[in-house]
Protein backbone atom coordinates (compact mmCIF):
# COMPACT_ATOMS: atom_id res chain seq x y z
CA UNK A 1 0.00 0.00 0.00
CA UNK A 2 2.94 2.24 1.08
CA UNK A 3 4.77 1.53 -2.01
CA UNK A 4 2.13 1.86 -4.19
CA UNK A 5 1.28 5.42 -3.17
CA UNK A 6 4.86 6.29 -3.37
CA UNK A 7 4.91 5.15 -7.04
CA UNK A 8 2.45 7.02 -7.15
CA UNK A 9 3.18 10.16 -6.62
CA UNK A 10 6.64 9.66 -8.57
CA UNK A 11 4.51 9.33 -11.59
CA UNK A 12 2.31 12.56 -10.80
CA UNK A 13 5.44 14.48 -9.86
CA UNK A 14 7.37 13.27 -13.30
CA UNK A 15 4.30 13.86 -15.53
CA UNK A 16 4.58 17.43 -14.72
CA UNK A 17 8.46 17.98 -14.56
CA UNK A 18 9.03 16.12 -17.81
CA UNK A 19 5.81 18.01 -19.04
CA UNK A 20 7.45 21.15 -17.58
CA UNK A 21 10.55 20.08 -19.96
CA UNK A 22 8.80 19.58 -22.43
CA UNK A 23 7.12 22.72 -22.35
CA UNK A 24 10.45 24.37 -22.45
CA UNK A 25 11.71 21.91 -25.78
CA UNK A 26 8.39 22.95 -27.87
CA UNK A 27 8.16 26.52 -26.16
CA UNK A 28 8.17 28.36 -29.67
CA UNK A 29 4.92 26.19 -30.98
CA UNK A 30 2.68 26.67 -27.79
CA UNK A 31 3.01 30.31 -27.38
CA UNK A 32 -0.06 32.59 -28.06
CA UNK A 33 1.90 35.47 -29.81
CA UNK A 34 5.07 35.84 -30.69
CA UNK A 35 7.01 36.73 -27.65
CA UNK A 36 9.75 39.58 -29.51
CA UNK A 37 6.83 41.10 -31.33
CA UNK A 38 6.38 44.94 -29.50
CA UNK A 39 3.65 47.19 -29.85
CA UNK A 40 4.35 50.07 -27.46
CA UNK A 41 0.85 50.98 -28.26
CA UNK A 42 -0.48 48.56 -25.70
CA UNK A 43 3.14 48.74 -23.87
CA UNK A 44 2.38 48.00 -19.95
CA UNK A 45 -1.26 46.74 -20.18
CA UNK A 46 -2.53 44.83 -17.42
CA UNK A 47 -3.71 41.43 -17.40
CA UNK A 48 -6.67 41.24 -20.02
CA UNK A 49 -8.57 39.10 -21.86
CA UNK A 50 -6.12 39.02 -24.70
CA UNK A 51 -2.89 39.45 -22.97
CA UNK A 52 -3.95 37.20 -20.06
CA UNK A 53 -0.43 38.12 -18.13
CA UNK A 54 -0.38 41.54 -19.57
CA UNK A 55 2.47 43.17 -21.43
CA UNK A 56 6.03 44.30 -20.83
CA UNK A 57 7.19 48.34 -21.18
CA UNK A 58 7.78 47.06 -24.78
CA UNK A 59 3.81 45.86 -25.23
CA UNK A 60 5.34 42.01 -25.64
CA UNK A 61 2.74 39.25 -24.49
CA UNK A 62 4.23 37.96 -20.62
CA UNK A 63 2.21 34.62 -20.95
CA UNK A 64 4.62 34.50 -24.54
CA UNK A 65 7.46 35.31 -22.68
CA UNK A 66 7.37 33.60 -19.67
CA UNK A 67 6.62 30.13 -22.00
CA UNK A 68 9.44 30.86 -24.18
CA UNK A 69 11.31 31.44 -20.69
CA UNK A 70 10.73 28.09 -20.04
CA UNK A 71 13.09 26.98 -22.97
CA UNK A 72 16.14 29.31 -21.49
CA UNK A 73 15.89 28.70 -17.90
CA UNK A 74 14.88 24.93 -17.50
CA UNK A 75 16.49 23.69 -20.46
CA UNK A 76 19.59 25.86 -18.91
CA UNK A 77 19.16 24.13 -15.66
CA UNK A 78 18.70 20.54 -17.50
CA UNK A 79 22.27 20.88 -19.12
CA UNK A 80 23.78 22.20 -15.95
CA UNK A 81 22.32 19.24 -14.32
CA UNK A 82 23.66 16.91 -16.48
CA UNK A 83 26.83 18.28 -16.68
CA UNK A 84 27.64 18.67 -13.10
CA UNK A 85 25.83 15.14 -12.41
CA UNK A 86 28.30 13.63 -15.35
CA UNK A 87 31.45 15.14 -14.90
CA UNK A 88 30.72 15.17 -11.06
CA UNK A 89 30.16 11.23 -10.97
CA UNK A 90 33.02 10.25 -13.22
CA UNK A 91 36.17 12.26 -11.45
CA UNK A 92 34.44 10.98 -8.60
CA UNK A 93 34.68 7.13 -9.46
CA UNK A 94 37.35 7.62 -11.19
CA UNK A 95 39.34 8.77 -8.11
CA UNK A 96 38.42 6.33 -6.12
CA UNK A 97 39.75 3.86 -8.27
CA UNK A 98 42.60 5.50 -9.23
CA UNK A 99 43.77 6.49 -5.64
CA UNK A 100 47.50 8.09 -5.17
CA UNK A 101 48.22 11.54 -6.90
CA UNK A 102 45.24 11.60 -8.87
CA UNK A 103 43.03 11.24 -6.21
CA UNK A 104 44.58 13.86 -4.16
CA UNK A 105 45.10 16.36 -6.90
CA UNK A 106 41.28 16.38 -7.81
CA UNK A 107 39.99 16.26 -4.13
CA UNK A 108 42.36 19.41 -3.69
CA UNK A 109 41.17 21.25 -6.96
CA UNK A 110 37.52 20.23 -5.40
CA UNK A 111 38.26 21.57 -2.03
CA UNK A 112 39.13 25.10 -4.07
CA UNK A 113 36.26 24.75 -6.19
CA UNK A 114 33.99 24.66 -2.90
CA UNK A 115 35.91 27.12 -0.73
CA UNK A 116 34.24 30.05 -2.69
CA UNK A 117 31.09 30.88 -0.37
CA UNK A 118 28.13 30.58 -2.46
CA UNK A 119 27.50 32.17 -5.70
CA UNK A 120 30.68 34.79 -5.18
CA UNK A 121 32.82 32.82 -7.51
CA UNK A 122 30.21 32.38 -9.70
CA UNK A 123 29.36 36.00 -10.31
CA UNK A 124 32.81 37.15 -10.71
CA UNK A 125 33.17 34.23 -13.29
CA UNK A 126 30.43 34.83 -15.43
CA UNK A 127 30.98 38.61 -15.03
CA UNK A 128 34.90 37.69 -16.28
CA UNK A 129 33.08 35.20 -19.46
CA UNK A 130 30.52 38.43 -19.98
CA UNK A 131 26.93 36.79 -19.92
CA UNK A 132 24.91 34.46 -21.63
CA UNK A 133 23.46 31.98 -20.47
CA UNK A 134 25.79 29.39 -21.50
CA UNK A 135 28.78 30.86 -19.97
CA UNK A 136 26.36 31.36 -16.45
CA UNK A 137 25.77 27.31 -16.63
CA UNK A 138 29.71 27.28 -17.48
CA UNK A 139 30.21 29.34 -14.04
CA UNK A 140 27.96 27.48 -11.86
CA UNK A 141 29.62 23.83 -13.38
CA UNK A 142 32.76 25.09 -11.77
CA UNK A 143 31.34 25.44 -8.77
CA UNK A 144 28.84 22.49 -8.28
CA UNK A 145 31.02 19.57 -9.55
CA UNK A 146 33.07 18.86 -6.32
CA UNK A 147 29.91 18.20 -4.81
CA UNK A 148 29.32 15.67 -7.01
CA UNK A 149 32.89 14.40 -7.29
CA UNK A 150 32.54 14.00 -3.59
CA UNK A 151 29.95 11.76 -3.24
CA UNK A 152 30.70 9.57 -5.69
CA UNK A 153 34.44 8.93 -4.63
CA UNK A 154 32.45 8.02 -1.12
CA UNK A 155 29.87 5.70 -2.67
CA UNK A 156 32.50 4.53 -5.43
CA UNK A 157 35.28 3.52 -2.02
CA UNK A 158 32.63 1.52 -0.28
CA UNK A 159 31.96 -0.41 -3.34
CA UNK A 160 35.08 -0.79 -4.09
CA UNK A 161 36.02 -2.55 -0.34
CA UNK A 162 33.14 -5.02 -0.98
CA UNK A 163 33.21 -8.66 -1.88
CA UNK A 164 31.69 -8.90 -5.29
CA UNK A 165 34.36 -6.59 -6.93
CA UNK A 166 37.17 -7.91 -5.29
CA UNK A 167 36.19 -11.42 -6.78
CA UNK A 168 35.46 -9.66 -9.88
CA UNK A 169 39.40 -7.99 -9.41
CA UNK A 170 40.91 -11.67 -8.56
CA UNK A 171 39.03 -12.58 -11.87
CA UNK A 172 41.02 -10.45 -13.82
CA UNK A 173 38.59 -7.34 -14.38
CA UNK A 174 40.36 -3.84 -14.50
CA UNK A 175 39.86 -0.35 -15.43
CA UNK A 176 37.04 0.61 -17.29
CA UNK A 177 35.11 -2.50 -17.16
CA UNK A 178 35.09 -2.85 -13.67
CA UNK A 179 34.08 0.51 -13.19
CA UNK A 180 31.44 0.47 -15.70
CA UNK A 181 29.77 -3.02 -15.24
CA UNK A 182 30.43 -3.17 -10.99
CA UNK A 183 30.57 -0.06 -9.58
CA UNK A 184 28.42 3.25 -11.31
CA UNK A 185 25.35 0.85 -11.70
CA UNK A 186 25.46 0.70 -7.99
CA UNK A 187 26.01 4.20 -7.51
CA UNK A 188 23.58 5.53 -9.84
CA UNK A 189 20.46 5.73 -7.56
CA UNK A 190 22.12 8.06 -5.33
CA UNK A 191 23.78 10.07 -7.93
CA UNK A 192 20.48 10.43 -10.15
CA UNK A 193 18.74 11.44 -6.74
CA UNK A 194 20.78 13.98 -5.57
CA UNK A 195 20.57 15.62 -9.04
CA UNK A 196 16.93 15.48 -8.92
CA UNK A 197 17.07 17.37 -5.90
CA UNK A 198 19.64 20.37 -7.03
CA UNK A 199 17.52 20.88 -10.20
CA UNK A 200 15.53 23.33 -8.32
CA UNK A 201 18.24 25.34 -6.52
CA UNK A 202 20.69 25.07 -9.58
CA UNK A 203 17.48 26.88 -11.80
CA UNK A 204 17.11 29.55 -9.20
CA UNK A 205 21.14 29.90 -9.20
CA UNK A 206 20.83 30.37 -12.88
CA UNK A 207 18.01 32.94 -12.51
CA UNK A 208 19.97 34.67 -9.96
CA UNK A 209 22.93 35.33 -12.13
CA UNK A 210 20.46 36.51 -15.44
CA UNK A 211 18.85 38.74 -12.62
CA UNK A 212 22.18 40.07 -12.27
CA UNK A 213 22.77 40.62 -15.87
CA UNK A 214 25.02 37.75 -15.79
CA UNK A 215 22.90 35.25 -17.40
CA UNK A 216 20.98 35.51 -20.43
CA UNK A 217 21.25 38.72 -22.52
CA UNK A 218 18.01 40.88 -23.88
CA UNK A 219 16.10 39.85 -26.03
CA UNK A 220 16.17 36.33 -24.60
CA UNK A 221 13.24 35.60 -22.57
CA UNK A 222 14.39 34.65 -19.24
CA UNK A 223 12.29 34.26 -16.07
CA UNK A 224 15.72 35.75 -13.98
CA UNK A 225 16.33 38.51 -16.64
CA UNK A 226 12.31 39.35 -16.92
CA UNK A 227 12.30 39.97 -13.17
CA UNK A 228 14.97 42.26 -13.25
CA UNK A 229 13.66 44.57 -15.69
CA UNK A 230 10.05 44.33 -14.15
CA UNK A 231 11.52 45.82 -10.94
CA UNK A 232 11.55 49.20 -12.05
CA UNK A 233 7.93 49.06 -12.56
CA UNK A 234 7.11 47.13 -9.42
CA UNK A 235 4.81 49.85 -8.08
CA UNK A 236 2.91 50.51 -11.31
CA UNK A 237 2.93 47.27 -13.19
CA UNK A 238 3.60 44.06 -10.40
CA UNK A 239 2.60 41.72 -13.16
CA UNK A 240 5.66 41.98 -14.51
CA UNK A 241 7.25 40.89 -11.58
CA UNK A 242 4.75 38.82 -10.17
CA UNK A 243 4.35 36.61 -13.80
CA UNK A 244 7.97 35.86 -14.19
CA UNK A 245 8.25 35.19 -10.50
CA UNK A 246 5.50 32.97 -10.23
CA UNK A 247 6.88 31.05 -13.10
CA UNK A 248 10.06 30.39 -11.53
CA UNK A 249 8.60 29.22 -7.71
CA UNK A 250 6.08 26.75 -9.29
CA UNK A 251 9.03 25.16 -11.53
CA UNK A 252 11.28 24.96 -8.63
CA UNK A 253 8.18 23.58 -6.20
CA UNK A 254 8.07 21.14 -9.02
CA UNK A 255 11.65 19.89 -9.37
CA UNK A 256 11.66 19.81 -5.69
CA UNK A 257 8.93 17.67 -5.03
CA UNK A 258 9.83 15.62 -8.51
CA UNK A 259 13.26 15.14 -6.21
CA UNK A 260 11.60 14.43 -3.14
CA UNK A 261 9.22 11.56 -4.40
CA UNK A 262 12.38 10.19 -6.66
CA UNK A 263 14.48 9.85 -2.92
CA UNK A 264 11.38 8.59 -1.45
CA UNK A 265 11.46 5.79 -4.07
CA UNK A 266 14.62 4.21 -4.25
CA UNK A 267 15.12 4.95 -0.24
CA UNK A 268 11.57 4.65 1.44
CA UNK A 269 13.40 4.21 4.92
CA UNK A 270 14.65 7.59 4.50
CA UNK A 271 12.74 10.21 6.65
CA UNK A 272 11.18 13.08 4.71
CA UNK A 273 13.53 15.94 4.78
CA UNK A 274 16.74 14.63 6.96
CA UNK A 275 18.83 14.45 3.23
CA UNK A 276 18.07 17.94 2.83
CA UNK A 277 20.34 20.13 4.22
CA UNK B 1 43.19 19.54 20.42
CA UNK B 2 46.14 21.69 19.50
CA UNK B 3 47.48 18.76 16.89
CA UNK B 4 44.05 18.98 15.52
CA UNK B 5 43.75 22.90 14.81
CA UNK B 6 47.66 22.69 13.64
CA UNK B 7 46.72 20.20 11.18
CA UNK B 8 43.94 21.64 10.19
CA UNK B 9 45.40 24.99 9.63
CA UNK B 10 47.97 23.33 7.46
CA UNK B 11 45.50 21.41 5.44
CA UNK B 12 44.44 25.27 5.08
CA UNK B 13 47.45 26.81 2.93
CA UNK B 14 46.77 24.59 0.15
CA UNK B 15 42.88 26.52 -0.30
CA UNK B 16 44.13 29.64 0.30
CA UNK B 17 46.47 29.24 -2.54
CA UNK B 18 44.52 27.98 -4.92
CA UNK B 19 41.41 30.92 -4.45
CA UNK B 20 44.21 33.09 -4.29
CA UNK B 21 45.62 31.95 -7.37
CA UNK B 22 42.07 31.58 -9.11
CA UNK B 23 40.80 34.84 -8.88
CA UNK B 24 44.25 36.18 -9.70
CA UNK B 25 44.25 34.06 -12.93
CA UNK B 26 40.71 34.60 -13.69
CA UNK B 27 40.47 38.61 -13.25
CA UNK B 28 44.61 38.87 -15.14
CA UNK B 29 43.33 37.26 -18.31
CA UNK B 30 39.81 39.11 -19.00
CA UNK B 31 41.74 42.30 -17.74
CA UNK B 32 43.58 41.26 -20.72
CA UNK B 33 45.65 44.34 -19.98
CA UNK B 34 45.16 46.49 -17.18
CA UNK B 35 47.17 49.58 -19.05
CA UNK B 36 44.56 49.42 -22.13
CA UNK B 37 41.70 49.46 -19.71
CA UNK B 38 42.87 52.33 -17.99
CA UNK B 39 43.67 54.59 -20.99
CA UNK B 40 40.62 53.73 -22.94
CA UNK B 41 38.49 54.40 -20.44
CA UNK B 42 40.12 57.59 -19.72
CA UNK B 43 39.59 57.84 -23.04
CA UNK B 44 42.90 58.99 -24.18
CA UNK B 45 44.83 57.65 -27.42
CA UNK B 46 48.83 57.06 -26.42
CA UNK B 47 52.05 55.76 -28.55
CA UNK B 48 53.02 51.88 -28.22
CA UNK B 49 55.70 53.32 -26.11
CA UNK B 50 53.93 54.88 -23.13
CA UNK B 51 52.05 51.63 -22.63
CA UNK B 52 55.02 49.64 -22.98
CA UNK B 53 56.29 51.82 -20.11
CA UNK B 54 53.26 51.55 -18.38
CA UNK B 55 53.18 47.85 -18.02
CA UNK B 56 56.79 47.85 -16.97
CA UNK B 57 56.25 50.04 -14.40
CA UNK B 58 53.15 47.36 -13.19
CA UNK B 59 55.32 44.15 -13.67
CA UNK B 60 52.79 43.31 -16.06
CA UNK B 61 55.93 42.47 -18.80
CA UNK B 62 57.06 39.40 -16.08
CA UNK B 63 56.20 36.22 -15.86
CA UNK B 64 52.50 34.41 -15.18
CA UNK B 65 53.82 33.15 -11.96
CA UNK B 66 56.17 35.76 -10.56
CA UNK B 67 53.16 38.78 -11.05
CA UNK B 68 51.03 36.28 -8.94
CA UNK B 69 54.01 36.22 -6.23
CA UNK B 70 54.78 39.70 -6.62
CA UNK B 71 50.19 39.77 -6.20
CA UNK B 72 49.96 37.78 -3.47
CA UNK B 73 53.19 39.97 -1.30
CA UNK B 74 50.84 42.88 -1.55
CA UNK B 75 47.62 41.27 -1.25
CA UNK B 76 49.27 40.30 2.69
CA UNK B 77 50.09 43.64 3.09
CA UNK B 78 46.63 44.90 2.56
CA UNK B 79 47.08 46.45 -1.27
CA UNK B 80 44.89 45.60 -3.81
CA UNK B 81 45.23 48.46 -5.93
CA UNK B 82 42.77 51.45 -6.77
CA UNK B 83 39.43 51.21 -8.19
CA UNK B 84 39.56 51.84 -12.35
CA UNK B 85 36.53 53.86 -11.43
CA UNK B 86 37.20 56.08 -8.45
CA UNK B 87 40.34 55.36 -8.15
CA UNK B 88 40.68 55.07 -4.68
CA UNK B 89 42.07 51.95 -2.74
CA UNK B 90 40.21 49.39 -3.08
CA UNK B 91 41.04 47.35 0.24
CA UNK B 92 40.05 50.18 2.02
CA UNK B 93 36.58 50.19 -0.08
CA UNK B 94 35.94 46.66 0.77
CA UNK B 95 37.07 47.80 4.35
CA UNK B 96 35.01 50.49 4.37
CA UNK B 97 31.37 48.54 3.35
CA UNK B 98 32.37 45.64 5.22
CA UNK B 99 30.56 45.91 8.49
CA UNK B 100 27.08 46.72 6.68
CA UNK B 101 27.34 43.03 5.30
CA UNK B 102 28.21 41.66 8.26
CA UNK B 103 25.69 43.64 10.32
CA UNK B 104 22.81 42.41 7.41
CA UNK B 105 24.49 38.62 7.62
CA UNK B 106 24.21 38.42 11.91
CA UNK B 107 20.68 39.84 11.91
CA UNK B 108 19.50 37.43 9.22
CA UNK B 109 21.37 34.58 11.33
CA UNK B 110 19.55 35.67 14.38
CA UNK B 111 15.77 36.31 12.84
CA UNK B 112 16.46 32.99 11.13
CA UNK B 113 17.37 30.98 14.53
CA UNK B 114 14.80 32.81 16.13
CA UNK B 115 12.14 31.39 13.94
CA UNK B 116 13.22 28.07 12.90
CA UNK B 117 14.62 26.96 16.66
CA UNK B 118 11.40 26.82 18.29
CA UNK B 119 8.87 26.39 14.91
CA UNK B 120 10.93 23.09 14.14
CA UNK B 121 11.11 22.08 17.62
CA UNK B 122 7.03 22.47 17.64
CA UNK B 123 6.58 20.95 14.29
CA UNK B 124 8.77 17.77 14.99
CA UNK B 125 6.43 17.63 18.42
CA UNK B 126 3.38 17.81 17.10
CA UNK B 127 4.05 15.06 14.28
CA UNK B 128 1.43 15.49 11.39
CA UNK B 129 -1.31 17.77 13.11
CA UNK B 130 -2.39 20.75 11.76
CA UNK B 131 0.58 22.65 13.17
CA UNK B 132 3.06 20.83 11.78
CA UNK B 133 1.52 20.72 7.83
CA UNK B 134 0.87 24.22 8.11
CA UNK B 135 4.95 24.78 9.27
CA UNK B 136 6.06 22.29 6.39
CA UNK B 137 4.16 23.56 4.07
CA UNK B 138 5.46 27.38 4.77
CA UNK B 139 8.59 25.82 5.04
CA UNK B 140 8.09 24.02 1.26
CA UNK B 141 6.66 27.30 -0.40
CA UNK B 142 10.19 29.51 1.15
CA UNK B 143 12.56 26.85 0.23
CA UNK B 144 11.51 26.89 -3.46
CA UNK B 145 11.14 31.25 -3.22
CA UNK B 146 14.50 32.71 -4.73
CA UNK B 147 15.72 35.31 -2.61
CA UNK B 148 15.29 38.05 -5.62
CA UNK B 149 12.03 36.99 -5.71
CA UNK B 150 10.80 37.21 -2.18
CA UNK B 151 12.69 40.65 -2.05
CA UNK B 152 10.40 41.79 -4.68
CA UNK B 153 7.69 40.08 -3.36
CA UNK B 154 8.36 41.92 0.47
CA UNK B 155 8.44 45.33 -1.30
CA UNK B 156 5.21 44.59 -3.64
CA UNK B 157 3.73 44.00 0.12
CA UNK B 158 4.87 45.74 2.69
CA UNK B 159 6.26 49.01 1.02
CA UNK B 160 3.82 49.25 -1.94
CA UNK B 161 0.08 47.74 -0.62
CA UNK B 162 0.93 48.37 2.86
CA UNK B 163 3.11 51.44 2.69
CA UNK B 164 4.73 50.13 6.46
CA UNK B 165 8.01 51.02 5.18
CA UNK B 166 9.74 53.31 2.58
CA UNK B 167 11.29 51.34 -0.56
CA UNK B 168 14.16 52.17 -0.24
CA UNK B 169 14.39 52.75 3.24
CA UNK B 170 18.55 53.80 3.62
CA UNK B 171 21.09 53.19 6.13
CA UNK B 172 19.00 52.78 9.88
CA UNK B 173 17.47 49.86 11.04
CA UNK B 174 14.32 50.51 8.99
CA UNK B 175 16.31 49.59 5.66
CA UNK B 176 17.51 46.61 6.98
CA UNK B 177 14.13 44.51 8.11
CA UNK B 178 13.47 43.76 4.51
CA UNK B 179 16.74 42.73 3.16
CA UNK B 180 16.97 40.92 6.72
CA UNK B 181 13.33 38.91 6.45
CA UNK B 182 14.33 37.81 2.29
CA UNK B 183 17.77 36.39 3.80
CA UNK B 184 16.21 34.50 6.45
CA UNK B 185 13.15 33.04 4.66
CA UNK B 186 14.73 30.65 2.91
CA UNK B 187 17.09 29.84 5.83
CA UNK B 188 14.37 29.49 8.24
CA UNK B 189 13.09 27.25 5.72
CA UNK B 190 15.62 24.88 5.53
CA UNK B 191 16.39 24.95 8.92
CA UNK B 192 13.01 24.06 10.38
CA UNK B 193 12.44 20.74 8.02
CA UNK B 194 16.37 19.90 9.60
CA UNK B 195 15.40 20.64 12.97
CA UNK B 196 12.26 18.71 12.67
CA UNK B 197 13.92 15.53 10.96
CA UNK B 198 16.81 15.96 13.87
CA UNK B 199 14.36 15.96 16.77
CA UNK B 200 12.18 12.99 14.90
CA UNK B 201 15.07 10.69 14.60
CA UNK B 202 15.94 11.28 17.79
CA UNK B 203 12.72 10.42 19.24
CA UNK B 204 13.02 7.24 17.84
CA UNK B 205 16.22 6.15 19.31
CA UNK B 206 16.34 3.75 22.16
CA UNK B 207 17.49 5.51 24.74
CA UNK B 208 14.67 7.85 24.33
CA UNK B 209 12.39 4.81 24.72
CA UNK B 210 13.40 3.31 27.76
CA UNK B 211 13.46 7.00 29.07
CA UNK B 212 10.18 6.99 28.59
CA UNK B 213 9.72 3.10 29.69
CA UNK B 214 11.21 4.50 33.49
CA UNK B 215 8.52 7.58 33.21
CA UNK B 216 10.45 9.84 32.83
CA UNK B 217 8.39 13.00 31.08
CA UNK B 218 8.65 14.30 27.82
CA UNK B 219 9.60 17.53 28.88
CA UNK B 220 12.50 16.26 31.17
CA UNK B 221 13.98 13.92 27.96
CA UNK B 222 13.73 17.14 25.68
CA UNK B 223 15.67 19.69 27.73
CA UNK B 224 18.39 17.01 28.62
CA UNK B 225 18.49 14.60 26.15
CA UNK B 226 17.08 16.16 22.86
CA UNK B 227 18.35 19.66 23.06
CA UNK B 228 22.07 18.95 22.94
CA UNK B 229 21.39 17.09 19.66
CA UNK B 230 19.74 20.01 17.94
CA UNK B 231 22.28 22.54 19.28
CA UNK B 232 25.19 20.27 17.31
CA UNK B 233 23.06 20.33 14.23
CA UNK B 234 22.11 23.92 14.14
CA UNK B 235 26.21 24.88 14.70
CA UNK B 236 27.05 22.27 11.49
CA UNK B 237 23.26 23.93 9.42
CA UNK B 238 25.01 27.82 10.29
CA UNK B 239 28.60 26.72 9.06
CA UNK B 240 26.82 24.97 5.89
CA UNK B 241 24.44 28.24 5.00
CA UNK B 242 27.62 30.60 5.63
CA UNK B 243 28.55 30.16 2.38
CA UNK B 244 24.86 30.72 0.93
CA UNK B 245 24.25 33.51 2.91
CA UNK B 246 28.01 35.44 2.18
CA UNK B 247 26.83 34.90 -1.48
CA UNK B 248 23.04 35.79 -1.25
CA UNK B 249 24.15 39.20 0.22
CA UNK B 250 25.22 40.28 -3.20
CA UNK B 251 21.53 40.16 -4.62
CA UNK B 252 19.54 41.26 -2.04
CA UNK B 253 21.84 44.33 -1.00
CA UNK B 254 21.67 45.17 -4.76
CA UNK B 255 17.78 45.18 -4.59
CA UNK B 256 17.67 46.98 -1.24
CA UNK B 257 20.28 49.36 -1.85
CA UNK B 258 21.94 48.48 0.74
CA UNK B 259 25.57 49.66 0.70
CA UNK B 260 27.98 46.55 1.68
CA UNK B 261 30.30 44.73 -0.28
CA UNK B 262 27.71 42.63 -2.56
CA UNK B 263 26.41 45.82 -3.78
CA UNK B 264 29.66 47.26 -4.53
CA UNK B 265 30.59 43.63 -6.47
CA UNK B 266 27.78 44.21 -8.66
CA UNK B 267 28.14 47.91 -9.29
CA UNK B 268 31.66 46.97 -10.21
CA UNK B 269 30.66 44.23 -12.13
CA UNK B 270 28.57 46.58 -14.33
CA UNK B 271 31.19 49.28 -14.66
CA UNK B 272 34.21 46.25 -14.93
CA UNK B 273 35.73 47.61 -12.43
CA UNK B 274 38.19 44.20 -12.02
CA UNK B 275 40.28 45.10 -8.84
CA UNK B 276 37.11 45.79 -6.96
CA UNK B 277 35.66 42.21 -7.92
CA UNK B 278 38.69 40.40 -7.19
CA UNK B 279 39.01 42.42 -3.83
CA UNK B 280 35.26 40.98 -3.22
CA UNK B 281 36.01 37.63 -4.44
CA UNK B 282 39.25 37.19 -2.50
CA UNK B 283 38.40 38.49 0.49
CA UNK B 284 34.69 37.15 0.76
CA UNK B 285 36.53 33.54 0.44
CA UNK B 286 38.91 33.82 3.30
CA UNK B 287 36.28 34.92 5.76
CA UNK B 288 34.14 32.49 4.42
CA UNK B 289 37.03 29.67 5.09
CA UNK B 290 38.27 31.08 8.29
CA UNK B 291 34.33 31.29 9.05
CA UNK B 292 34.44 27.29 8.62
CA UNK B 293 37.21 26.44 10.54
CA UNK B 294 35.93 28.06 13.30
CA UNK B 295 32.58 26.35 13.13
CA UNK B 296 34.57 22.75 13.00
CA UNK B 297 36.68 23.78 15.98
CA UNK B 298 33.43 24.68 17.78
CA UNK B 299 32.09 21.45 16.86
CA UNK B 300 34.81 19.68 17.93
CA UNK B 301 34.28 21.79 21.29
CA UNK B 302 30.88 20.45 21.75
CA UNK B 303 31.22 17.35 20.34
CA UNK B 304 34.08 15.28 22.14
CA UNK B 305 32.79 11.91 19.97
CA UNK B 306 34.48 13.67 17.12
CA UNK B 307 37.90 11.43 16.79
CA UNK B 308 40.87 13.73 15.93
CA UNK B 309 41.11 12.44 12.63
CA UNK B 310 43.38 14.07 9.70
Amino acid sequence: MRKNSVTNKLKFYSVLALGLILLGCFAKFVVPFNPDAQDLGIALAAPNSIHWLGTDMYGRDMLSRIIMGAQTSVLATLLLVCLVSVLGTLLGVFSAYKGGAWDMVCMRVADVCVAFPGLVFAIALASVLGGGILNAVLALTIISWPKYARLARGQALVQLAQDFVKAARLDGTTGFTLLWRFILPNILDTMLVTALLDFGTLLMEIAGLSFLGLGAMPPTAEWGAMLSKGRSMIQTSPWTVLGPGMAIFFAVAIFNLWGEAMRDYFDPNLKRGSKNV
Amino acid sequence: MLKYVRNRLILLIPVLLGITFLSFALLSFTAADAVDMKYDQAGIEVSEQVKTAARAKLGLDQPFLVQYVNWLGKLVRGDMGTSYISGKNVFATFCSKLPNTILLAVSAMTVTLLVSLPLGIYSALHKDKLGDRLILIGSFVGNSLPNFFAALLLILIVSVQLQWLPIIAGKGWQGLILPTLTLSLAMSSRYIRQIRSVVLTEMGKSYVLSAHMRGISNRTIFYKSLLHIVFLNVITLMALSLGSLLGGTAIVETIFMWDGVGKMAVDAINMRDYPIIQAYVVWLSIIYICMNLVADLLYHLVDPRIKEVN
